[in-house]
């Protein structure tokens, strides 16, 4: 039974990486941008949610409210700063590399040294016995949430127009834009939506993780792992590489609690000697 | 309906236009010709903003488009069929043709209407664009260009590579172009088709127009034809 507990564990954790890894993912297929300050956009988004629960007792709230709050952040990020260097990358990498220890400083600032553990909503906060263990109800609704987030993602990819309008883009930003279609304008909606997820990730991490500082660049890590792994710019690859470092992450704790980072990193060194693009991605 | 006047415009480190001009009036077809390598391709660029000229004036309709962004000079009535049709690997032929359906000012090239032209892009509707043989590619980037409902058609070498029946089939595209009042500038090298299909032609060398003339005069110009375009 203890196997079944360590694989939620490690699905759960694997939908939280999902959310971060997919907008990196989007933001890099489409833009080409290495965005360091994702990390970040989870570290605000636990925190703000955290505040908004603390002054409404809505976690609900938390979950919307935080992640718009810092997608208006990415908005301006994108527009008033990374636009300056289109296609740039070192100076762009810089940029939100900057951006990553300017946000690091603020919530300092802000939300103090302290760890903040959100508190899980009161009808998930009990737990179900799950052949014989209790198990928390709250990690299967994170699973439900990111798969109901992976499957509203790829419809909006998929079958819709402006998901088609992001393939082109993706595929050949020139011609895109000389069909009429405004790339810049999605680049901004992209970036947006994936700092809104990775807040969101913040803020439906926050009663498991937490927020503290130095938890920007854990996440940023992880979310790297997930993304090199399952290949960059491929909503399926995040899902799948997100899911696999959950897992792996999990039993490695568990069962060689020394090696932990080990058990993420050899194998992410095995897939890339195999498939340098990733499980998903294209050369 | 299209000036382009004493635009120069560098590509990487050369000096690839220097001092072009040229016209397109409404309904017609305009074939540009010239050797490789002589800025044909970096014309059709600089007039979609995708290599902005660095001096000169673009005026399409009489307004200046030179500086504008690209995906509002392609609003403004002008399709792009680039070379090598460029269709993209990730969308379906049935996406290609209404992702960027706009209505124009007459609106006559609908999604239906291009099933209807196209009957080998209707039968592969759900198909990916880069499956297709490089004559349907050719198809659907036109067909692509068309659904914006464009009032001028910029068409980089669309024979290019095409086996003889598929060249003909793009001759009847350009026709009914023609018959719809949808201008067209035609850069192409196969000299036939230009003879056929295109109402003035322009030779370019060097980054800039050297001769102008009816295809009928370029026809019978053994030395223009030596000289500019070496047949």
């Amino acid at each position: 039974m203890i196997w079944v507990i360590h694989t939620l564990n490690g699905v759960s954790f694997g939908m939280l990486l999902f959310l971060l890894a997919a907008g990196l993912s989007l933001i890099y297929g489409l833009m080409k941008i290495l965005n360091l300050t994702h990390g970040s956009y989870y570290l605000i988004g636990a925190y703000a949610g955290s505040t908004i629960v603390a002054k409404t007792g809505s976690f609900a709230l938390a979950a919307v409210a935080a992640p718009l709050l810092v997608a208006g952040l990415g908005a301006i990020m994108e527009r008033f700063f990374l636009r300056r260097f289109h296609l740039d990358e070192l100076p762009q990498t810089l940029l939100t590399f900057g951006f990553l220890f300017i946000f690091a400083d603020l919530c300092l600032w802000i939300w103090g040294g302290d760890p903040v553990l959100l508190p899980k909503p009161v009808p998930l906060a009990s737990s179900i016995s799950i052949g014989g263990s209790s198990y928390p109800l709250y990690r299967l609704f994170l699973i439900a949430i990111g798969l109901v987030i992976a499957a509203a993602l790829w419809g909006l990819q998929e079958h819709t127009r402006i998901g088609a309008m992001l393939r082109a883009g993706v595929d050949d930003a020139e011609i895109a834009r000389a069909m009429g279609i405004d790339v810049s304008l999605l680049f901004t909606l992209v970036f947006s939506l994936g700092a809104f997820l990775a807040a969101l990730g913040g803020v439906l991490g926050g009663p498991i993780i937490g927020a503290s500082p130095g938890a920007d660049f854990e996440v940023m890590l992880l979310a790297f792992v997930v993304v090199i792994v399952g290949g960059l710019g491929s909503l399926r690859g995040a899902l799948v590489g997100g899911l696999l470092i959950g897992l792996l992450d999990n039993f490695g704790k568990v069962f060689f609690p020394e090696f932990a980072l080990f058990t993420i990193f050899v194998p992410m060194a095995i897939i890339l000697s195999f498939r340098p693009t990733g499980l998903f991605g294209r050369a | 309906m299209l000036r382009v006047e004493d635009i120069h415009t560098n590509y990487g480190m050369s000096q690839v236009l220097q001092g072009l001009s040229l016209e397109v009036r409404p309904g017609e077809i305009v074939g540009v010709m010239g050797r490789n390598g002589v800025g044909k391709s970096t014309l059709m660029r600089s007039i979609m903003g995708l290599t902005p000229a660095k001096s000169g004036r673009i005026l399409f309709d009489g307004n200046d488009i030179s500086g504008m962004a690209t995906h509002a000079i392609a609003r403004l009535g002008i399709g792009y069929v680039p070379q090598g049709r460029r269709v993209f690997p990730s969308l379906s032929v049935r996406e290609h043709l209404q992702v960027t359906a706009r209505r124009g000012a007459g609106g006559a090239w609908t999604f239906e209407k291009m099933l209807q032209m196209f009957p080998n892009l209707a039968e592969r509707l759900d198909q990916s664009g880069a499956k297709l043989s490089g004559g349907e590619q050719e198809m659907l980037a036109t067909g692509r260009a068309l659904v914006g409902n464009p009032r001028l058609m910029l068409m980089d070498e669309p024979t290019e590579g095409l086996a003889p029946l598929m060249v003909r089939e793009l001759g009847r595209i350009v026709g009914a172009l023609k018959q719809e009042g949808t201008s067209v500038l035609l850069v192409e090298q196969q000299l036939a088709f230009v003879l056929k299909y295109a109402d003035r032609v322009y030779i370019v060398a060097k980054g800039r127009v050297v001769h102008q003339c009816l295809p009928a005069e370029l026809a019978a110009d053994a030395e223009t034809k030596a000289q500019y375009l070496g047949v």
